[in-house]
């Protein structure tokens, strides 16, 4: 006993879950996905059941690479199928202590992550497969943060890894072009990932910012390993902005703050140094995509005082480049603010047309704010109530229920 | 001062399989800041962990053992491992004990070690 007690890096366990996992697979294929995940798991159950007793190893990382390793090798030592796996089986048992195909590598995470996203799975299935394999998140985390049942998340789960066995996938990494479009898929869903821990007012607070945390993390592993674009440097800085106003979005009982609320001042100074280094990266180009035009309206939304004829260019801009019922409402709220009332309130009108905003909260909830500071309070409380006839979180519901109490008959 | 055996019983059904990767790393820190804090007050005097699945069961006679192997099937949780730690009294050593994380997942033991 009394070893020295080497503190653990937050989150070391997350992330080697997901190291381990892609380095097994790398060497194994992916159709021992399982087989890996399972190891990787084995290997921290030992941890604790081991470090308590003897402390924290010197290199906890490696311990729990080895202790993985050692687990794959006597699962495939026991179940004999000798000859069918005799070449892989040896490859293992050749392959005592320190082995340079052993060592995790940067790319092992980002193969994994193409896996994850392959084209062939269905889009919502990508992001939770990719925190379940890669980030070491567990299905119930991933319910958690999602405010979804955890039986629907480990479906996805379970149909992703379904369509990877019959298909077959391989974990190589793909070339050229084809390499640069599945990053710009895992991308996409590194996006996702964002929005959902950062747009989704719901879920436990701190797992909605690792969620967060884990795309920046993840997207900083496509940019260090080579894969860096404009695009994608415009995708960080967008990040790093949001995140400058993360922890300012909500008061200290973790109630939503008024937009208006939210001043410069409460901005994390650090995340919003980094993300201007990020965009300075993202400016060398001659096209502007639309994680530019995004990275730009982020950025206008930290300033001291807020340009709104500036912000209705900027998502006119962006509309051209990403036309979506999504952009047109948030860009009517910025025409509403730049004083163009009667146009934007019509704008959010013909926006109740759009099939993708059916149900969606935000679209009467805007409406109702917005004809309520125009003065019109009848509208504003229709719009209210429809509002809080959609489905939505706790903290959302009662923002909306006290707004509309307060709406003076 | 005496010295305590804390037997440390873990459910075979072990919950530890239950927890995310996160979740783990959690429990690891306070088991080290349990440890550490009876440490820096002179009380840890050490503690092992018990390898499972391999335990041995020596019974007969002398010159005539019959040896069987562990772990049994009827119960229902087995020995993890153990901490020995010093305490003035039973009272202090349930105090010291109560703060140990393993409680989430398993049972204290708390035995005195018989002194000379």
């Amino acid at each position: 006993m009394a070893e020295p007690v080497h503190a653990l890096v937050d989150h070391l366990f997350r992330h080697e879950a997901g190291r381990i996992t892609a380095a097994l697979v790398r060497i194994l294929g992916a159709k021992y996905l399982e087989l890996a995940e399972e190891a990787s798991q084995e290997a921290l159950v030992r941890a604790l059941q081991l470090w308590p007793f003897r402390g924290v190893p010197e290199n906890p990382a490696a311990w729990l690479h080895v202790a993985a390793r050692n687990y794959v090798r006597d699962v495939l030592r026991r179940e004999q199928s000798w000859r069918e796996k005799e070449p892989l089986l040896q490859r293992f048992l050749d392959a005592r202590g320190a082995c340079a195909e052993w060592e995790p590598r940067l790319d092992d995470t980002l193969a994994m992550m193409l896996l994850c996203c392959h084209p062939a799975l269905p889009f919502e299935g990508r992001v939770a497969f990719t925190l379940k394999v890669v980030s070491g998140f567990s299905t119930r985390e991933i319910a958690a943060a999602f405010l979804a049942q955890e039986e629907t998340v480990a479906q996805r789960i379970v149909r992703a890894k379904r369509i990877l066995r019959v298909h077959s996938l391989p974990v190589s990494m793909p070339e050229g072009q084809e390499l640069e479009e599945r990053l710009d898929v895992v991308c996409e869903a590194l996006y996702a990932l964002f929005n959902e821990g950062y747009m989704a007012s719901h879920g436990e607070s701190a797992l909605r910012r690792d969620l967060c945390e884990e795309a920046v993390r993840l997207l900083g592993c496509i940019l260090t390993a080579g894969h860096a674009t404009p695009e994608r440097w415009a995708l960080a800085a967008l990040f790093h902005l949001h995140l400058a106003r993360f922890a300012a979005r909500q008061n200290a009982d973790g109630q939503l703050r008024e937009f208006s609320e939210i001043c410069a001042a409460s901005l994390d100074a650090a995340q919003l140094r980094r993300a201007d280094a990020l965009l300075l990266r993202a400016m060398d180009t001659d096209t502007l995509s639309a994680w530019h035009l995004e990275a730009a309206i982020a950025s206008a939304h930290c300033r001291p005082i807020r340009n709104w004829r500036q912000i209705v260019a900027l998502y006119d801009a962006l509309l051209h480049v990403k036309p979506s019922p999504l952009v047109r409402l948030n860009r009517a709220v910025a025409v509403f603010r730049a004083g163009r009332r009667g146009e934007a309130l019509a704008e959010l009108d013909a926006l109740e047309q759009e099939k993708g905003l059916r149900n969606y909260s935000l679209l009467p909830a805007t409406q109702a704010r917005l004809q309520e500071e125009a003065g019109n309070r009848i509208e504003a409380k229709r719009a209210y109530a429809r509002a809080l006839s959609c489905a939505m979180n706790a903290p959302a519901r009662t923002f909306l229920q006290r707004r509309l109490e307060n709406v003076p008959d | 001062m005496n010295e305590y055996l804390l037997i440390l019983h873990d459910p075979t059904d072990s919950a530890f399989l239950q927890l995310s990767p996160e979740e783990m790393q959690t429990a690891i820190a306070r088991y080290g800041q349990w440890a550490e804090q009876l440490a820096s007050q002179g009380r840890m005097r050490g503690g092992h962990k018990l390898e499972d699945g391999t335990a041995r069961q020596l019974s007969g006679t002398l010159g005539n053992p019959t040896v069987t192997d562990g772990p049994f099937p009827e119960t229902k949780e087995v020995i993890g491992g153990y901490f020995l730690i010093a305490a003035a009294s039973y009272e202090e050593a349930v105090v010291l004990s109560s703060t140990c994380p393993h409680l989430d997942f398993g049972r204290i033991e708390i035995r005195r070690i018989e002194p000379m």
